[in-house]
């Protein structure tokens, strides 16, 4: 008689588990479902798709660098894998939690850092784009799309902005469930396990042009104070490099951009300190004659490069990579046979594209 | 931290564990002190004064009412006035001063209606406990009741963090007893009372929560939206009355069972009334009662009402004798259930309506019987039960719309469209294009899940609704049922409240609103 | 006075306030008994026996009789 009690409970207690484990399961895909598809979000989900330990370079950015590192065309001609992890308007705070994320599933000898998040270091600076780091959105661009994990939580916890609640960007379906037509798009379940492979490894291209007018570089000799929020991110993503992966070289990049000029005093402080950590950095707004790169022709807008300047920009940006780090030749590789693959489906369509000009309204 | 949240679940589960870890004799003890944490949390530390104020005087009333009978009134009457005095201080001294200015500012150009206010905290829970208070302290005064002792044990009474916020209004005859006996884990009190917080949940999160933001917007720009969009608004306004009030109070007596106290209903099927005098017997049930209890039996009972009951039986006869005092006491009692809601005409307005409407009701009884007897109608009918269910409504309508509109002045400007042919014909019009407004402010799919989200929960509140009228309520009902049915019921519960609560970020009212149109 | 004849009058008062001269009132009945009794129509019933016996109840009996017969109760006493 008691043994049939035991036996009842038991099975209730193992039931009410499973439902609770298959409940929770559930709601993780639910969540991933839901989470609204972006740029970003195919980025990032490119990424964990990639097999383990295949990548020998990642780069992490911001729209400005995801619309100009070409990881095909880097293999294709220096044949060495990367991956372009770019999210927009990515904010400084999030990088080095994006550098954890990475060296879970990667061994990359060498990191692409956009220099670019941390241009609003300036204690001058009243530019509307310095409050970047407190808007929601970039920060969901990345928390949104990362996987479920400890990182995550870490990332959210200390560095989330406080517009909405801590417990919002820990459980994003909260913000997400009304979106419910999203349940029901077979697009939005590709993306179910928070993992899909993009073709072109996180590249995205514009094709329209814009006319810019780059500020005049009055300021190359200055050394801007830093902001100490963005000094100690920078400080801290260095710190945090050094330390998980002390064998990966790093090589911070300055995508051209029309209001360099503006802030120039603030990235010669930011390589300054690259320098005394022994990284490297690689300003291309110094190399835009030697890459032919053409204010007409070359880009969508002041802080974007459409596809013609792109191509011109990644040639440049692989052979200094050749030149500079030793990364493997894997063109050869049966192992990597798919990125030949992907090579050529992607410079099909690239070479499709025509270049559109516009003008600025 | 309010009701509707994880950290009052959390709360709750922090108490109860001690409550039944420790020995029972401590029970009231550690409700004792959740309550004065409840208090702490979720209102102003620095009002906890008043609540002192409160239990000081009316523990010392009651004592010295006892030891000193010669003077019993007075003391009674002083302690009544304390507690009177500070109720009305904190509730209602901007609408003296908004009054008085008023009055002033047509007697001269140097004073403007509202020139003079104050930003007195109000305590929380003050609406309840001050009555709660006030009706024990005469439970004690017409010897109904004997006082408590225990200065403690009537803290608790005034405290006791589930009904703290927002009711039941409960005797202390009804409740003592209970409060503070020591009552031994049983798993089913925490089955009812588990069940009774996940529907009121359910009715806060996925009905009431979902409708908030137009309700408030129709009626903030009543100027802009009238005519058929009085009608939707109040419509909607009604469900939402009821899903967050009846909602609550689920919370607030589940979260009771689960200690093994059982709190005064508040609700019991109202729209199942045919009259509005019915509906006020099953809609906010305790402060009806504590109205009756405290104000209309004893102005009855009056020599002043008894003189007026006299004379007018020797003019008029007794059909009179009896009808005009009654009305006349209703009105009394209307006017301090509209006031109570808060302090504005509208409010007072409110209640007026409803004294308005019952009595109607009462004059117009056995004439309208009769008509229906003329007219070979059967007044019992299925349809004609319904017809004054769906009048009663209407008529309660009206009544919560001057509680919602935003001024006195509001609610006839609102009333006058809803019923002004030429501007109910010009806004139906209109609806189509506000329809698409909405859509391209918040979206589709948002519109699309919250009116799905209101028709789920509107079903589920009438299947719920249907065992309330059956005498038994859901959670008991359910609770009887086998472990796979409860955990079924329990588990579809939580899933709708998660998908379909309007919770997080971007769903709350002001979001809403600030969207825009 | 006798119980039977205070119930007798009581009955009288009944059929007085709720306009029915059917009723047959007995200890037991109470409010459940008889349709119109509600909280408004008691305290008629109370002032009629007040005015009838020449007494005042007090609130707390008022609020707590059960029946006919607490009534009763409580008009016996008065009278002694």
């Amino acid at each position: 008689m008691k043994n049939k009690k035991v036996i009842k409970n038991l099975i209730r207690i193992f039931v009410v588990i499973a439902l609770i484990g298959v409940t929770l399961w559930g709601m993780v895909i639910v969540s991933y479902v839901m989470r609204p598809i972006s740029h970003s979000r195919q980025n990032f989900c490119g990424f964990y798709a990639e097999p383990d330990n295949s990548l020998d370079a990642v780069m992490i950015g911001s729209s400005s660098c995801y619309y100009a590192w070409q990881p095909l065309r880097g293999f294709n001609e220096y044949g060495f894998t990367s991956y372009n992890l770019g999210s927009d308007a990515l904010q400084p705070q999030s990088i080095e939690y994006e550098v954890k994320e990475i060296i879970k599933t990667q061994s990359p000898k060498l990191l692409m850092i956009d220099l670019r998040p941390f241009q609003y270091g300036n204690v001058m600076s009243n530019s509307e784009d310095s409050v970047n780091m407190e808007r929601v959105a970039p920060f969901r661009n990345v928390s949104d799309n990362m996987k479920y994990s400890m990182n995550r939580y870490e990332f959210i916890h200390k560095a989330a902005p406080t517009a909405e609640d801590e417990w919002t960007y820990q459980i994003d379906i909260s913000k997400y469930h009304a979106l419910i037509s999203e349940l029901f798009s077979a697009e939005n379940w590709k993306y179910a396990f928070n993992s899909y492979p993009l073709t072109a490894k996180g590249f995205w291209y514009h094709y329209e042009s814009r006319i810019i007018e780059f500020d005049p570089r009055d300021n190359k000799e200055e050394y801007a104070a830093l902001n100490d929020k963005i000094k100690d991110m920078f400080i801290s993503l260095l710190d945090t490099v050094k330390l998980e992966c002390p064998d990966t070289e790093v090589l911070f990049l300055v995508m051209p951009h029309k209001d360099y000029g503006k802030v120039e005093g603030v990235y010669n402080s930011l390589y300054k300190i690259i320098d005394e950590y022994g990284y490297d950095y690689l300003n291309l707004m110094d190399y835009m004659d030697y890459m032919r790169l053409d204010r007409l022709y070359d880009f969508r807008d002041g802080d974007h490069l459409n596809l013609s300047g792109a191509t011109k920009v990644s040639e440049f940006i692989g052979s200094y990579i050749d030149m500079r780090y030793n990364l493997p030749d894997r063109r050869n590789d049966s192992e990597y046979e798919n990125w030949n693959e992907c090579y050529r489906t992607w410079n099909e369509e690239m070479s499709q594209v025509q270049i559109i000009e516009m003008d600025y309204d | 931290m309010t009701l509707v949240s994880f950290s009052f679940i959390c709360f709750l589960l922090i108490v109860l564990l001690l409550y039944y870890l420790l020995p029972s004799k401590w029970q009231w003890v550690i409700l004792l002190f959740g309550s004065t944490a409840f208090y702490m949390l979720a209102g102003t530390p620095i009002t906890f004064i008043y609540v002192i104020i409160s239990i000081l005087s009316v523990y010392l009333g009651t004592h010295f009412m006892e030891k000193k009978p010669n003077s019993k009134k007075k003391i009674y009457v002083f302690t009544l006035l304390i507690n009177i005095l500070m109720l009305v201080a904190l509730k209602y001294t901007n609408f003296i001063l908004t009054n008085i200015t008023a009055v002033g500012s047509r007697f001269s150009d140097n004073i403007h209606e509202g020139d003079w206010s104050v930003k007195w905290i109000a305590s929380l829970g003050i609406s309840f406990y001050a009555l709660q208070m006030i009706g024990y302290l005469t439970d004690c005064y017409w010897g109904i009741t004997a006082p408590q002792k225990n200065i403690g044990k009537l803290a608790l009474y005034n405290i006791y963090f589930p009904q703290m916020v927002s009711g039941p209004i409960n005797k202390y005859s009804n409740l003592s007893s209970s409060l503070f006996a020591e009552h031994k884990f049983d798993a089913n009190n925490l089955r009812e009372g588990g069940f009774r917080i996940l529907q009121g949940f359910f009715k806060k999160l996925v009905v009431s929560e979902q409708l908030t933001g137009i309700v408030d917007y129709l009626y903030a720009n009543y100027a802009e939206y009238n005519g058929i969009y009085v009608w939707i608004g109040t419509a909607l306004y009604l469900l939402q009355l009821y899903s967050d009030f009846s909602g609550c109070m689920d919370i607030v007596l589940g979260a009771s069972k689960c200690f093994g106290i059982d709190l005064a209903e508040n609700f019991k099927a109202p729209f199942a009334s045919t009259s509005v005098q019915e509906f006020w017997q099953r809609f906010h049930m305790s402060l009806g009662a504590w109205l009756k209890d405290y104000i209309m039996y004893p102005l009855m009972r009056s020599s002043a009402f008894s003189k007026m009951t006299k004379k007018l039986k020797n003019k008029y006869g007794k059909k009179a004798a009896k009808m005009i005092p009654t009305f006349a006491a209703m009105f009394v009692v209307w006017f301090c259930m509209g006031l109570w809601h808060g302090g504005g005409w509208n409010f007072i307005g409110e209640g007026i309506w409803f004294w308005l409407m019952i009595v109607l009701g009462q004059l117009l009884e056995k004439p309208l019987k009769s008509l229906g007897k003329n007219l070979h109608i059967n007044g019992e009918s299925k349809f004609m039960h319904s017809l004054k269910c769906v009048g009663t409504s209407f008529l309660i309508g009206i009544g919560i719309l001057f509680f919602k509109a935003v001024s006195l002045r509001a609610a006839f400007t609102m009333i006058g469209s809803a019923f002004n042919l030429s501007r109910l014909i010009a806004s139906v019009g209109t609806v189509g294009e506000s329809l698409s407004l909405l859509d391209s402010s918040i979206g589709t799919n948002r519109i699309v899940w919250a009116a799905i989200s209101v028709a789920i929960g509107l079903a589920v509140m009438i299947l719920f609704g249907l065992k309330d009228k059956a005498e038994e309520r859901f959670h008991v009902y359910i609770s009887k049922k086998n472990f796979w049915i409860r955990l079924l019921v329990g588990y579809l519960l939580i899933m709708s409240i998660i998908f379909l609560g309007a919770y997080g970020p971007g769903y709350s009212a002001s979001e809403f609103i600030y969207g825009g149109f | 006075m006798s119980r039977e004849v205070i119930l007798a009058k009581v009955n009288e008062i009944f059929w007085d306030v709720f306009d029915d001269e059917s009723l047959e009132i007995t200890e037991a009945t109470n409010a459940d008994d008889i349709e119109d009794w509600d909280s408004l129509t008691h305290i008629s019933l109370i002032e009629a026996v007040e005015s009838e016996f020449d007494f005042k109840f007090a609130m707390k009996d008022v609020v707590g009789m059960k029946n006919v017969g607490e009534m009763i109760d409580i008009i016996e006493r008065e009278m002694a």
